[in-house]
Formats: C-alpha cells, sequence, structure tokens
C-alpha cells in the first residue's frame, strides 16, 4: 500500500476510534448514520468501480435487507441471526435477479437495475402482511449482549463502524484477489478479458450480489437502530445518494466510499439545518428537495470535474497513482 | 425517443421533462393564466430545460464514457425534482381538463373529453414529426446524424448542434405529454420518474427507431398496466410497467446492447 | 518444418464458415486447417473479412453456418471465455491491454482464470521476461509505449496458455526495429511448440516467419501455400493490386493550358492514431483539376490522410492549405463548407434513407441542391435516377458507391476525396465506378483517390504519390510511376 493512502487509513481509523470519547452525542449520532451509508456505499464502489457498471437498486437491497431482518425477529430469531437471515435474503435475492439481468451492461443494466429498485418499492408498499405496508413497520426487538439490549448511539456505533471495517478489510482483500483483478479487467476490457478467458457474468454477479449483500447488512442494521422502518427510506432518490457517495469520494479507492458516505450525510444534515432556517413552515419538504437538487448538482459536477472522487483527487495531489475510476470516452483521437 | 436517437444518450432526465411542462402549465393557471396559453408556457418550459441541460450537463460529456453520462442524466434528474418539489410544493394539484364535459360511451367503453384530447394530440404529433422527418431539411439533418453521426458530419451537419436540437424538441415533446396527461393523473413534482420510463418501455416496445413503433408501444403498454393492474391491485402498476421494461430489455438485446465488437 | 507440419493432423479445423452483417457477406464459405505446430499467416486487401474469421473462431461473433474445430471438438455455440478454456487465445488489431493494470497484473488476468494459484505470479514474471517486459512488471499497461503495449498483449496471450494463438495484425503501428524485435519473440513462441496463425498485412514478415500462407479475397480462400508460391501466384498480385484488364478506356481530357496552380498544399502532417503515428511528416500538393492518386499498402495511412484532411481527426503538426486559404484541423463539418469533401472507405449511407434524400443531404451545407446538379449526378449514374426511391441500405455495393460519390458531387467540393472507392466490389464494377471519376474530373472537379487498387488508380490518375508508414516515398506522373517496381515490392515484399 502507498504511503498516502497508508497515512489517509490510519487517520480514519483513529478518528473513529477516538470520536466516542468526546462524548459529543450529536456527532456520534451522525457518525452512526454514516457508518450505515458507508457499509452499503462500499458494497455499491464494487460495481461502480471495480466492474465499471452504475447501479440503481442499492436502496432496494438496503431495504430489503431491513425488513428481512425485521420480519425475521418478529419470528423469533435472534437478531444477531437476523443480521445473517438479511444477508441470506440479499443473497438469494440479488442472484435471482442479477443472473438474467447482467447480460445486460452500461445504460440498459442501469436502466433495469433501476426498474428492480421501483418494483422492490412497490413491493414493500403492497405486501402489507409482510412489511406493514406505507405506514411501516416496527416492534421487532434490538441487538443484544446477553440479556441487555444495545440501545441507544453508542453501541449502534460500535457495530455499524466494526462492519464497516470488516467491510472495508473484505473489499481490499478482494481488490487484490484474482477475482478483484478479473473484475478490473472486465471493467478496462470487456472483449479482452473474454477473450483471456474471464468468465465475465460469473464474475460479474459475484461482484453484484457482494454488492447486494453489503447492502442488506447495512439496511438490516439501520432497521435495528432506528427501530421502525417504511417505504420512504428505499426510494428511487437513496438509490442515487449511494451512487453520490461513491462517486463523491471515488470509487476506484475502498477509502472513497467511506468518506463519500460521510460528506455526504454532512451535507444532508446541514441542508436539513438550512431548510428549517428558510422555510420553517414546511422544513421537512424543503430538505428533502434541497438535498435532492444540491445531490443532483454535486453528482453532475464530480463527473464532469473530478471524476477520480476526493479520495482519488488528494492521492493524486500528493503524488500517489490514483486508477482512474471512470473510463476515458472511446477513440480519443477522433477530433470533434 | 428522438434525443436517444441523435445522440445516442439513454436520457434519465425525459420523464422530468414531461414533469416540467404539467408543472409549469398547473402553476400558470393557478396564476390566472387560460389554459392554452399555460399549456403552451407549460411546453416551451419543458424545451428550454431541455437545452440548458444539454448546454450546461451534457455537451461536454457527449465523448466521455457511458457510465459518465448514465451519472450525469441521473444527477440532472433528481435536481429537476428537487427544483420542482421546492417551487411547487410536495402535494398534487389537479390541471382542469381541456374541454368540460363528462365520460362519453362509446359502445361497452367510455372515453373522457381528455382521453379524446390525447388521442388527437398524439395524431397531431405524429402528423407532425412525420412531416418534420421526410418533409424538412432541418428533419433530415437530425435523422442524418441519429443514423450515422461520421457520414452526417461529412454532410456539414454539426452533431452538437443536432444535439441540441434534439434534445429541446424530446423535452419539448415530453412537456407536451406532461401537459396533456395532468388533467388526469395530477400534478406533482415526482411524476416523472414513471412518465419518463414508461415513455421508455413503450418506444423500446414499439421498436425504438420509429414513430408509429412508439406509439403502437405506448398503447400496448397502457392495456398490459391496467390488465395487471386489474388482476393485482392498482399499487402495483408501477412495478408492472417496470417489469415490462426489464423483460424488454431481456428479450429485445439485439438493438439494445448495441454493436458490442464492431470490428476488435 | 513444414514437413512435420504436414505430417500432424490438424489442431483447427473451419469448415463451410460463413458469416453476413446486414446484406454484407463477411465470410463466405470458408474451409480452411491449421496443423498442430505450424506457423500460417492470412493475408489479403482491406475488408476481404480476416478480423472477422478470428471473431468467429474465438466466439466473439455466432457463426451463420458451418462449424470449427479445435483438436475434433467444434467450438459451435460456445462463448468466448469457453473458447479460451478451450485453449485458444488471441491478440487484438487495435490494442485491447488492461489500461488500469499493472503490466504484471495484466498477465495474470488469464493465469487466474486458470486456477493457477500460488505458481502465477512466478509465470507471469516469466512471461513478460520472455517478451523482454521484465522490467515494466510494475508500470501502469496504459504507460507502456505502443510497442511494448502490443507484446504485452502478447504475454498476456499467452498466459492464456493456448494451444492455439491467433495474432491480429501484430506488427501494425510498429516501427521497423519494433517490428524485428516483435518477430524474434515470436520465433521463441514458436520454439515451445505453440501453433500460430496470424493476420498481417506486412507482407515482408509474412513471407520471413510462416511455413503457410492463406490469402484471402471478399470473405472467401483465394489462394493458399507456401510464401513464396503465393507470392507469385498471379490471382494474388491481382486481388492486391486490381485487374489490368480491368482499366477503362482512355480518357478525353484536354490538357490544360499553361501550369496548373496547386490547389491544396499539405506540409508536413503529422496524424496520430491512438498511440501510433499514423501520418509521419506528409507533403502533398494537389493541382488544379488534376487527379491525384494516393497508394499503398494496407495500414500505410493513406485512410488517415484522407480522415485528417476531411477533419475526423485532427492532426498534432503540419498545415492544410486550400486555394490559399488556412484550413488546418477544420472539423468535418466545417471542412465541407469550405471546399472538402470526403467520399468516405465503405460509402457510410444513411441505409433508412432512400436514395434521393441521401443525395439531398448531401447539399445539406449549402442549403439544397439545384435541380441541375440533380440532373448532373442521374446523368453520371443514370440507374440512381431509378432508384431514387429505393432505401440505400438495400442498395448493392456498386449502387452505394454510386450514391456516395453523388452525394459527395452535390455538396459542391473544390476537391473530392474517394477513400477505397473500389473496396469489395467485382472488377467490372471498379472499372465503372473508375470511368465515372474520369468524367466527373473532366467536368472540372479535383480528385484524390486513395486506392489499394493501384492498377485501377493508375488508369485514372494525372499524378500518383506512394504512401508508406506515414511518408510518402515516391511521387510522379503515373505513366512514369505504372512501370516503377518499387510500388509492387510496397505491396507483396
Amino acid at each position: 500500500m502507498l504511503r498516502t493512502t497508508r497515512v489517509l487509513y490510519a487517520l480514519v481509523v483513529l478518528a473513529v476510534i477516538a470520536l466516542p470519547f468526546t462524548r459529543n452525542g450529536y456527532a456520534l449520532a451522525t457518525m452512526v448514520v454514516i457508518g450505515q451509508n458507508a457499509l452499503a456505499a462500499l458494497g455499491l464502489s464494487l460495481m461502480i468501480g471495480t466492474a465499471g457498471e452504475v447501479v440503481l437498486a442499492q436502496a432496494a437491497f438496503f431495504g430489503l435487507g431491513a425488513y428481512a431482518a425485521a420480519a425475521a425477529s418478529r419470528h423469533g430469531i435472534d437478531p444477531w441471526l437476523a443480521l445473517v437471515v438479511a444477508a441470506l435474503v440479499g443473497t438469494a435475492v440479488a442472484a435471482v435477479v442479477g443472473w438474467p439481468t447482467l447480460r445486460l451492461r452500461g445504460h440498459y443494466l442501469t436502466l433495469a437495475t433501476l426498474g428492480l429498485g421501483v418494483i422492490a418499492k412497490v413491493v414493500f408498499d403492497e405486501a402489507g402482511g409482510l412489511t406493514g405496508g406505507p405506514s411501516g413497520i416496527g416492534d421487532f426487538g434490538a441487538l443484544h449482549l446477553g440479556a441487555q439490549a444495545l440501545k441507544g448511539d453508542l453501541p449502534a456505533y460500535v457495530v455499524a463502524w466494526t462492519a464497516v471495517g470488516l467491510g472495508a478489510l473484505g473489499l481490499n482483500a478482494l481488490r487484490a484477489s484474482a477475482r478483484g483483478r478479473a473484475l478490473r479487467a472486465i471493467a478496462a476490457s470487456e472483449t479482452a478479458a473474454a477473450a483471456m478467458g474471464v468468465r465475465v457474468r460469473t464474475r460479474k454477479l459475484e461482484a453484484f450480489v457482494l454488492s447486494a449483500v453489503y447492502a442488506a447488512v447495512a439496511g438490516a442494521l439501520y432497521a435495528y437502530y432506528a427501530g421502525y422502518i417504511s417505504p420512504t427510506s428505499f426510494t428511487f432518490e437513496q438509490s442515487v445518494f449511494f451512487v453520490v457517495m461513491v462517486v463523491l469520494g471515488g470509487a476506484a479507492t475502498t477509502l472513497g466510499p467511506v468518506v463519500g458516505a460521510a460528506l455526504f450525510t454532512l451535507v444532508a444534515t446541514a441542508l436539513t439545518a438550512l431548510a428549517g432556517a428558510l422555510f420553517p413552515a414546511n422544513a421537512q419538504g424543503a430538505a428533502a428537495a434541497l438535498q435532492v437538487v444540491a445531490f443532483g448538482a454535486i453528482l453532475v459536477a464530480v463527473v464532469r470535474f473530478m471524476p477520480q472522487g476526493i479520495v482519488g483527487a488528494l492521492l493524486e495531489r500528493f503524488g500517489a497513482r490514483a486508477e482512474r475510476t471512470l473510463p476515458d470516452g472511446e477513440q480519443p483521437e477522433r477530433a470533434r | 425517443m428522438v434525443i436517444h436517437n441523435v445522440t445516442g444518450v439513454v436520457n434519465f432526465a425525459q420523464g422530468e421533462f414531461a414533469m416540467t411542462g404539467a408543472v409549469v402549465a398547473v402553476t400558470l393557471v393557478g396564476l390566472g393564466v387560460p389554459l392554452p396559453l399555460a399549456a403552451l408556457g407549460g411546453v416551451l418550459a419543458a424545451a428550454l430545460v431541455g437545452l440548458a441541460v444539454w448546454y450546461l450537463g451534457l455537451r461536454g460529456a457527449a465523448r466521455a464514457s457511458l457510465v459518465v453520462q448514465v451519472i450525469v442524466t441521473i444527477g440532472v434528474s433528481i435536481a429537476l425534482r428537487g427544483v420542482a418539489l421546492l417551487a411547487f410544493g410536495p402535494a398534487a394539484k389537479p390541471l382542469p381538463a381541456f374541454s368540460p364535459g363528462g365520460a362519453i360511451s362509446l359502445g361497452a367503453a367510455t372515453v373522457t373529453p381528455q382521453q379524446l384530447w390525447i388521442a388527437g394530440i398524439v395524431v397531431l404529433l405524429m402528423g407532425a414529426l412525420w412531416l418534420l422527418f421526410e418533409r424538412t431539411r432541418l428533419g433530415a439533418a437530425l435523422l442524418a446524424a441519429a443514423l450515422n453521426r461520421e457520414a452526417a458530419r461529412l454532410m456539414g451537419i454539426d452533431p452538437l448542434r443536432a444535439g441540441a436540437i434534439a434534445f429541446a424538441l424530446g423535452a419539448a415533446l415530453a412537456g407536451v405529454a406532461g401537459v396533456a396527461i395532468a388533467p388526469i393523473t395530477l400534478v406533482s413534482y415526482d411524476m416523472g420518474l414513471s412518465l419518463g420510463l414508461k415513455g421508455f418501455v413503450a418506444a423500446v416496445l414499439g421498436g425504438i427507431v420509429s414513430v408509429p413503433g412508439a406509439v403502437v408501444g405506448g398503447l400496448l403498454l397502457g392495456v398490459l398496466e391496467s390488465v395487471g393492474a386489474g388482476v393485482l391491485s392498482s399499487g402495483w402498476r408501477d412495478a408492472i410497467a417496470f417489469a415490462i421494461l426489464i423483460a424488454v430489455l431481456l428479450v429485445r438485446p439485439q438493438g439494445l446492447l448495441g454493436r458490442s465488437v464492431a470490428r476488435v | 518444418m513444414s514437413a512435420s507440419a504436414t505430417r500432424a493432423e490438424p489442431l483447427l479445423e473451419v469448415e463451410r464458415v460463413r458469416k453476413r452483417f446486414g446484406g454484407v457477406v463477411a465470410v463466405d464459405d470458408l474451409s480452411f486447417a491449421v496443423e498442430r505446430g505450424a506457423f500460417v499467416s492470412i493475408i489479403g486487401p482491406n475488408g476481404a473479412g480476416k478480423t472477422s474469421v478470428f471473431n468467429l473462431i474465438t466466439g466473439a461473433y455466432p457463426l451463420d453456418a458451418g462449424d470449427v474445430r479445435l483438436a475434433g471438438r467444434s467450438l459451435r455455440g460456445r462463448g468466448p471465455s469457453a473458447i479460451s478454456h478451450a485453449g485458444i487465445a488471441r491478440t487484438f488489431q487495435t490494442l485491447q491491454v488492461f489500461g488500469t493494470m499493472s503490466a504484471r497484473e495484466n498477465v495474470l488476468v488469464p493465469l487466474e482464470a486458470r486456477e493457477r494459484g500460488r505458481t502465477a505470479r512466478a509465470r507471469a514474471d516469466e512471461l513478460l521476461a520472455l517478451v523482454g517486459l521484465d522490467g515494466d512488471a510494475d508500470r501502469l499497461a496504459s504507460a507502456l509505449s505502443f510497442g511494448r503495449q502490443r507484446l504485452l498483449e502478447l504475454a498476456r496471450a499467452l498466459a492464456a496458455e493456448p494451444r492455439l494463438l491467433l495474432l491480429d495484425e501484430p506488427t501494425s503501428g510498429l516501427s521497423r526495429a519494433e517490428t524485428r524485435a516483435f518477430v524474434d519473440v515470436l520465433a521463441r513462441v514458436r520454439a515451445d511448440g505453440t501453433t500460430i496463425l496470424m493476420i498481417e498485412h506486412d507482407v515482408r514478415t509474412v513471407m520471413a516467419v510462416s511455413d503457410r500462407v492463406i490469402v484471402m479475397h471478399r470473405g472467401s480462400k483465394l489462394a493458399e501455400g507456401a510464401p513464396a508460391e503465393v507470392q507469385r501466384d498471379p490471382r494474388v498480385i491481382v486481388a492486391y493490386l486490381g485487374e489490368p484488364a480491368a482499366v477503362p478506356p482512355p480518357r478525353g481530357k484536354l490538357a490544360p493550358s499553361g501550369a496548373p496552380a496547386d490547389l491544396l498544399v499539405v506540409q508536413g502532417l503529422v496524424a496520430r492514431r491512438g498511440a501510433v503515428r499514423a501520418l509521419d511528416g506528409v507533403d502533398l500538393s494537389v493541382r488544379e483539376g488534376e487527379i491525384l492518386a494516393v497508394v499503398g499498402p494496407n495500414g500505410a495511412g493513406k485512410s488517415t490522410l484522407l480522415g485528417t484532411l476531411a477533419g475526423w481527426f485532427a492532426p498534432s503538426a503540419g498545415r492544410v492549405v486550400l486555394a490559399g486559404r488556412d484550413v488546418t484541423g477544420l472539423p468535418a463539418e466545417r471542412a465541407v463548407r469550405a471546399g472538402i469533401v470526403l467520399v468516405p472507405e465503405r460509402r457510410q449511407m444513411f441505409d433508412a434513407l432512400s436514395v434521393a434524400r441521401n443525395l439531398e443531404l448531401g447539399a445539406y451545407a449549402h442549403g439544397g441542391a439545384a435541380p441541375a446538379e440533380l440532373e448532373r449526378v442521374f446523368a453520371l449514374f443514370p440507374r440512381l435516377r431509378e432508384r431514387r426511391a429505393q432505401r440505400a441500405g438495400t442498395l448493392s455495393g456498386g449502387e452505394q458507391q454510386m450514391v456516395a460519390i453523388a452525394r459527395g458531387l452535390l455538396a459542391r467540393p473544390r476537391v473530392l476525396l474517394l477513400d477505397e472507392p473500389s473496396l469489395g466490389l467485382a472488377p467490372q464494377v471498379v472499372a465503372e465506378i473508375f470511368a465515372a471519376l474520369a468524367r466527373v474530373n473532366a467536368d472540372g472537379t479535383t480528385v484524390v483517390v486513395v486506392e489499394q487498387n493501384a492498377r485501377a488508380a493508375f488508369a485514372v490518375a494525372d499524378r500518383v504519390a506512394l504512401l508508406e508508414r506515414g511518408r510518402i516515398t515516391a511521387g510522379g506522373s503515373a505513366a512514369a510511376l505504372a512501370a516503377d517496381p518499387a510500388i509492387t515490392a510496397a505491396y507483396l515484399g
């Protein structure tokens, strides 16, 4: 690993460990949300940054995990085990949906995953028996240590960031492995990768499933932290927001999505405060609107002017060799 | 559809152009502007937004990779939704029907005057588009840029200008669609997503290059949706549309996957 | 070597393979075999279907008909990855290295797709050393020079442990020294017993390394044999240089009075295609009212030259002056308005539009064709008048070429550029096209034609320039150059 990268990692890890000692309850609560977002974003970065495909269904898998964990707990399954159930449901659904869908590429894959996301939202709304319908579902217990329920910010913080840490390590290991190389090869030239014997569809499916599992576990953690879930958290906008986190931080590095999730969550919080000040009458609606506008603009700006993301740009700035996340256009020699 | 043909970009923001048209029309009506003028205003606004999106977002990315273009149109799409939410508020509002009167019985079926309006507008627009593409120099240039970009340049056609015109035109058409269906569906800031994607499904169903094809596709989709919603419940309507979208993408990959390896 | 090859049973058998794209037959009833341990090359003019054959063998395209067998087992219906695992590896004509990965990682990808486990890294380094890239193992593939990327693709293909190695124009874009180095590496690869099938346009390389040569022409096999035999085969010479009998009748052009002025002047033009210097300082002048033919072998830079003049590619150095006006680097849509009109290779029809609308678009730049102009092109190509309502995509190749030329004329060219107008056309059609070209010129249009079919070009041209490796290496009157052995040598070594 390069020195700059190591320094950055060390800083992030230190900050995460140090934060609880500041006893700042507000910061802690924000960091829980960041951690959960970061986990889902890490998963998505595998598709965007390594396999080179934009998936717009991450909120659906996030919601799937949340509902799976909730339903399992309500049926008397231990919440820790329910996390595993969420991961398994994520795996199964992603595998079944992904196998036909991953025949598509580019625009069409994005479009299909967008469709999947919308369908999932409709299912969450309509399958009332399981999901509680539009009004949502609560009352499904909490994670626990022995008989002691893990309620509140600090335990959720520890659980979420442990998951992020494990998730990051797993992703790093994957990137450095044969499979990770195969994925990067597919992103660089699918034609050549296939001709060299890389099983393109299988590798992409694995990445898609793993990406969904990260989201499902993150969703399950969110469910236990919030204590209540409803379909409004798992919308098309939320799927786009996960893309924003990945692209903003930089999709090719492991640190990128984590930093992206942090920046995203902070900006979102700031916008909520701003909306409260500007439109006291309809603060919640205005906050949602401001966020959508701002992140739409940020997404366009980052992709156009800093395609390697913030972490990628920092690494470049400090002399490290960052991969370009988003491939350049084809046939650059063409004059316009 | 027009946009896709000329620029080769699947525009995730197309539905938002329709939303823009509807929202602007409703707002103008609310301000006391007569309905026909308000409708026209909505369509113009959609066209202007389309142009702005092209110049600000996509023109410079015309040669960037697919991933970049996809993300740009997604970003534009949600930004437009946000602007609409800020300016228009979250509540759905009705647009008055183009002409008053109750449903008309036609044998076993009943139609509302607004549905007749829509049918009329569709026929009119089909005619107009046909004239544009078959009879005018501009239409020929747009078609040429769509069919063979490189050759079009050799004829002196600037593909970026063609792209701008296509964006404005496509957005205006979407605006018309938004305004026309507004009296039936109500107008809200988030109507664009499903409208745009249904439009895409219709285009794909009908074969992505022909105008009548898209109309036939749209009718087919409408029938499938209603039948499906009748069997299940109306809440599933969108899910059915998107299931069809995915099925269509998977079943007709030849035109959609693009030329996989033209000459490697 | 060839004696042992003939005894061995075939490793690859291509049997009655056929492939069409739309109305174009790319590969037509092609059969051949490659014996174990042999080095076979496929040559043939542009558009003969050579790369399509590779795409069919490797499963990138599905077969329309016929069969491909490796060691007796059919590969029909298998995808690229499965065929790679069956033992066929390839390189690409347009480089396809994994640019975002290091050289070593590039080579690791196929090794790891074969579960080579711990030995993969050592083997990767071995292969990099074999092609002479051991010093570049940790460098990003996209940062390597073009020649080294070609070597990297070779190492990567070898890492797929192929029984059969397919090389698609491996020396294209390489300098002479790099080509020699590449050929040396190939010799080492062969020593390991790998069977090789190579597409190559550099005939010198082909003659030096091959046991056997297959000549393709218009999708089928024209000739096959030992390199020296093929080189002397009159059919092969015709395929490359054109049919001597297809020469159009002598031209009735009046000699221009006085010294004609230079209409188009090109100075030191340099253009890159990717990492290749496709034009390496071209100097050229075109005189008012003449036909200048630019001839040269495949890959010499002919199409890049016309593409750069017409604004498709941006030059990185040099100047282009048309009638005193600097038109260097004008983009295509503005070059047309300046009077530089290109009739592109492969004709580039608007397939879905009628002939009439294709012609109409030709006049787009200046607002539409006058009736007299349309009459003129219909007089030139009477067949187009009959077919004006037909969709251009359904026309024959020759008719499409007529539309393309007519479309170019309607753009009111100061100079008309034609890129390989004879490509894929039967000899009598070629004669017809060139006769029309002579008439166009007799009406006063200045013409630059790029042709591989040198004999057809010589018959109508006033002057000829020979382009080799991105430079003009010979030039002069058509009559003087027709007998020049340098021309034949440039094509057939």
